[in-house]
């Protein structure tokens, strides 16, 4: 018998008569019996199944009992609902006082919170809230993009890491990266603060900061942004920009040297090859999705 | 022909099945116990997109592949380091205050000498031992030979082994 697998068989009670006396008279046999008893007292974390199934039931939740609100403004047809339904995760620790929502990428998250705001986030974003003093105090952390519909209330806070947007009752679009902020209001009222600059934006207008570090007026273009349908919109934004938000939509890394222009346009969330298509083509870039599928070339 | 698993009866029963044994795979490769059932839910929400391509029997293995996969994507990007794990004895034996002295030793000693195995064979020492898998369900869900597992059962206990001799 082979002698790279003995401790092994011997855990799984398969030694011949011949290794046990050996194991025995080394004194192997106690040390590994001591080691395993040892290791089999050792207790794991506990694990709640049921709570940890009932967060991917949320999600169905929602979808199934209230498929009305969803429609109604969302944009979306029924079988993209369905999709989204386990898409994202809800993380509750309920240890903690914090509340978390991760947008997983690729897809985009619908959520509710305690006072019956609706935030939808897009992909690779979060969000989160203190659990205890939400009600009184409304604020959310947010990490990349969401769209707010916020119920009338006290002043709703959006913090962000260089700044904050405050709201009273409205919906409106956030999306902050690295060097780059966008806010637009679709309905209501928001007031910015961020870096240097206050500003109160009322429906129908947007504002962005961009590598240009001035802040330009841009209103939003449709009456909800378009990534809610599943389609990453641009407006006259450096190229670079846009290939970031197509790696980031679909979990690849890009390779790419600093490319160089402008791109209007947009691309879908559904097809990484197709989204690749739609921005490289007019861009006249070429494109290549490595073997491993976690990363892309782009080249000229 | 099979439906996979897109009934909701059949999706929950394999989430009963194999979700705290996927959650301790993924915790006794990284010992972050947020992460690992973080990555449970991933897994499972890409099997329910899936659920039609999925038979039952193939269930077990594509989440572990997948959960596998994605922890890769994740440690890759986050440059994540193995933290301890946070294994307590629970279940001691009553015993006299010197010998539960040198016991509690030497599972410190011992945790200590888990964490320090290779992810390999941590992952597998302890899914046999802590979730009680026979080397044949390990094999199946990490998608390699059952000798493959032997081996890296014999080599952590190899490893394990050398704590007692400092004893």
């Amino acid at each position: 018998m082979s002698i790279d697998t003995l401790y092994a068989r011997f855990i799984s009670g398969e030694l011949s008569e011949t290794e046990i006396a050996d194991l025995k008279a080394s004194g192997e046999w106690e040390e590994l019996e001591a080691i395993i008893l040892a290791t089999d007292n050792m207790a794991l974390p506990s694990y709640d199944m049921d709570a940890a199934f009932r967060k991917l039931k949320i999600k169905e939740g929602i979808v199934e009992s209230k498929p009305k609100a969803i429609t109604r403004r969302l944009w979306l047809p029924a079988a993209a609902a369905a999709v989204l339904l386990v898409a994202g995760l809800f993380l509750l620790n309920p240890s903690s006082s914090t509340a978390r929502v991760y947008g997983i990428a690729g897809d985009v998250v619908l959520t509710d919170l305690p006072d019956g705001s609706r935030v939808t986030l897009n992909s690779g974003s979060s969000i989160s809230w203190n659990k205890r003093s939400f009600e009184n105090d409304r604020r959310i952390d947010l990490k990349g993009e969401a769209y707010f519909e916020v119920s009338k209330g006290s002043t709703f806070r959006v913090q962000l890491s260089k700044g904050y947007v405050d709201v009273l009752g409205t919906a409106f679009n956030v999306k902050e990266r690295d060097n780059t902020l966008q806010v637009s209001c679709y309905e209501g009222k928001v007031r910015v603060e961020y870096m240097d600059i206050e500003q109160t934006l009322t429906k129908g207008e947007g504002m962005l900061y961009d590598d240009t570090k001035v802040w330009s007026n841009v209103p939003p273009a449709s009456e909800a942004p378009k990534w809610l349908n599943g389609i990453a919109e641009f407006t006259n934004a450096n190229v670079n920009h846009v290939l970031y938000e197509l790696g980031r939509q679909f979990n690849y890394a890009i390779i790419a040297n600093d490319m160089e222009g402008r791109f209007t346009g947009s691309f879908s969330n559904d097809n990484v090859e197709k989204a690749l298509k739609e921005v490289c083509a007019p861009m006249g870039l070429q494109y290549k999705i490595n073997k491993d599928k976690t990363s892309i070339e782009i080249t000229k | 022909m099979d439906q996979g698993v897109c009934k909701e009866e059949v999706y929950k029963s394999v989430f009963y099945s194999h979700s705290e044994r996927l959650r301790n795979f993924l915790y006794y490769k990284s010992g972050n116990l947020v992460q690992a059932e973080d990555l449970v839910q991933e897994a499972f929400s890409k099997l329910w997109q899936n659920c039609a391509s999925v038979s039952i029997e193939k269930a077990k293995s594509y989440l572990f592949t997948v959960a596998n996969n994605l922890f890769i994507n994740q440690a890759k990007k986050a440059q994540l380091t193995f933290k301890y794990l946070g294994i307590q004895k629970e279940k001691m034996d009553q015993a006299n205050p010197q010998y539960l002295m040198e016991q509690e030793e030497f599972r410190i000693r011992l945790e200590q000498a888990i964490d320090a195995l290779s992810e390999e064979q941590r992952t597998v020492y302890l899914m046999n031992r802590l979730d009680k898998m026979k080397y044949r369900e390990i094999a199946e869900a990490l998608g390699i030979s059952q000798k493959a597992v032997e081996k890296r059962m014999h080599k952590a206990l190899v490893q394990l082994r050398k704590i007692h001799k400092k004893v």
